[in-house]
């Protein structure tokens, strides 16, 4: 499919070497998006321990996106099961039901009285949080954010028979629209990032918009402006003067996730650093990084090398005393600058045009 | 196929299992899946290259009317029964009866620009059927339609599925098929298996236009 020629793409860069993991941006978006009948085990936004299974389970293994020719390639349907169902408690047993000492809060699967084994949840939302991999004290993780990619080739849009997910030609956002969705579920399929979600209640797919309706007012997307460890840059691709353009296109220390996807994700990361390993008679290993490249080749790509490179080296600098704009831009100083020109008050939203 | 008149009233006509149906085995219609070259999206084509689809390879339809609506009564063997998503990765099963809006509009492609069809949708989920329009494959819009109503029954490994509706289609949707005693149209039958996860194109159909001709 020959890619949508776009005037412009807006574009994120999640910096690796910041995230805290703390889902605050996973809750700003589903408080603002996803609370409504059918979304209950929605999460456009959601933060995933790596190594680890991803969400939905085993998303990497999951297929779609597009081959080394640009040929369409089959994916898998994910169940909510797999993605994580939204868990019921028994509140009423614990908190109404005389039973306060004596029983203690546990999750079910939803429908269920949770009585049998099976009625336990076995996978949720990032449930292998924090496991990471590696032995003590060579042992290891990071945390990996993920939202729709609003991809210059999105393979959700090719694989949709009823033309109802677009890019939007101003500034790149992809969205499905709800009034063409007939909810065949080719796109959850196709989509290589496994983010689209179905809303059985509306029998609907639907995904993360970009905060669109706070985009038209000036303010930042919800994930980007609440983001406690300053994580997120966001801006258009092509504004020089962007945090977006000088990390991606002037330093191109932030890179795509899984680019041999062949999707072209406008999500890009910065790489994780980590300290070096231990050898076995416990001294510093210098030679080798505790997060095997081997495995961040296979997230990033070949390109991780040299952003990864160009991190260390910038971080000399500063230990030697001189100034490095990259890690200026990184610490995020200005706060605002991470996604100017996107730094409205969302306090002043017409909050009427933000939700229907 | 004969639309045959009866007298009978619409209450006994709706239901699948009533004795009125029993007179007659209906005219078996043989199915055969949508071309995979037809199908609008390279992922479908690709996705389903090396899987089996269109799985139910042939039904019986019996059609009558009462002077006033027009009756479909389709009957298909399906040992599961899938009628309702109980996750996300789950179809239901469904059935359409087509109809050509204008006389030439083509079957194969689901119509065509200015040569519109009209399908009448019944979907095991579904409350009601809907009234679709295409004018080309991805271009169906669907629409309520008070008119439209349907019975099934899922008895002994079949469905037995009646779609019924106003003859002359007054209180249908603008762009609906027009009936009417003494009258000929055509039309075509698809079914999509729930259980082998179709939707969309992937279904089966009945590759040719039947002579439709309702008796006066």
């Amino acid at each position: 499919m020959p890619e949508q020629q776009i005037e412009r793409q807006l574009a994120f860069v999640f910096d690796l070497n910041k995230c805290l993991g703390c889902q605050t941006c996973t809750i700003s978006c589903k408080t603002l998006w996803t609370d409504q009948p059918g979304m209950e085990y929605m999460w456009w936004n959601i933060v995933n321990t790596m190594p680890g299974r991803g969400t939905p389970r085993d998303r990497d293994q999951s297929g779609g996106g597009f081959d080394a020719q640009g040929k369409a390639q089959a994916g898998i349907l994910p169940s909510a099961r797999d993605f994580g169902e939204a868990w019921e408690f028994n509140y009423d047993e614990v908190f109404y039901g005389g039973k306060g000492q004596s029983a203690y809060l546990h999750p079910r699967r939803p429908g269920s009285n949770g009585d049998s084994a099976d009625e336990a949840p076995d996978w949720g939302p990032n449930w292998d949080e924090d496991q990471g991999a590696g032995e003590y004290p060579n042992s290891y993780y990071f945390y990996l954010p993920t939202i729709c990619m609003h991809c210059t080739n999105p393979a959700c849009m090719e694989a949709c028979p009823r033309e109802a997910i677009f890019k939007r030609q101003e500034d790149g956002i992809v969205l499905i629209d709800e009034e063409r969705c007939s909810g065949y579920r080719f796109c959850m399929e196709a989509c290589p990032y496994k983010r689209i979600y179905f809303n059985p209640k509306r029998f609907i797919s639907q995904k993360c918009v970009m905060c669109f309706a706070r985009l038209e007012q000036g303010v930042a997307p919800a994930c980007v402006r609440q983001c406690p460890g300053r994580v997120r840059h966001f801006g258009y691709l092509d504004d020089q003067e962007s945090d977006v353009y000088k990390l991606v296109k002037t330093w191109k220390v932030a890179i795509p996730l899984h680019p041999e996807f062949g999707t072209q994700p406008n999500v890009y990361y910065v790489p994780p650093l980590a300290p070096p390993r231990f050898d076995e008679n416990g001294d510093i290993d210098e030679e080798n990084p505790r997060i095997p490249m081997e495995y961040l080749r296979s997230l990033f790509g070949p390109e991780v090398d040299g952003a990864l490179a160009v991190l260390k080296q910038e971080m000399e600098k500063t230990r030697s005393g001189e100034r490095s704009e990259l890690m200026d831009l990184l610490i995020a100083y200005r706060w605002q600058d991470m996604f100017t020109p996107f730094v409205e008050d969302p306090g002043k939203l017409d909050r009427s045009q933000v939700r229907s | 196929m004969l639309v045959k008149r009866v007298e009978v009233n619409r209450e006994d006509l709706l239901d699948p299992t009533n004795e009125a149906w029993r007179r007659t085995r209906g005219s078996k219609t043989v199915l055969s899946p949508i071309p995979l070259a037809m199908q609008p999206a390279e992922y479908v084509r690709v996705s389903w290259e090396d899987r089996p689809y269109g799985v139910v390879t042939s039904m019986r339809v019996t059609a009558f009317h009462n002077g006033q609506e027009i009756f479909f009564r389709l009957v298909w063997d399906d040992a599961t029964v899938d009628k309702q998503i109980a996750d996300i990765d789950q179809f239901v099963d469904a059935a359409a009866v087509l109809f050509p809006v204008v006389p030439d509009a083509p079957l194969i492609g689901m119509g065509a620009e200015g040569k519109p069809v009209n399908a009448w949708l019944w979907r095991a989920d579904w409350e009601q059927p809907k009234n679709v329009v295409a004018e080309g494959m991805g271009t169906t819009k669907r629409r309520e339609d008070p008119a439209l109503v349907s019975k099934a029954k899922h008895q002994r490994g079949r469905w037995v599925v009646v779609i019924s509706r106003s003859l002359n289609g007054k209180d249908s949707p603008a762009g609906t098929v027009r009936l009417e005693p003494g009258a000929t149209s055509k039309v075509a039958f698809a079914i999509w298996q729930g259980s082998n996860q179709e939707r969309a194109g992937i279904k089966a159909f009945s590759p040719a236009w039947q002579e439709l001709e309702i008796e006066a």
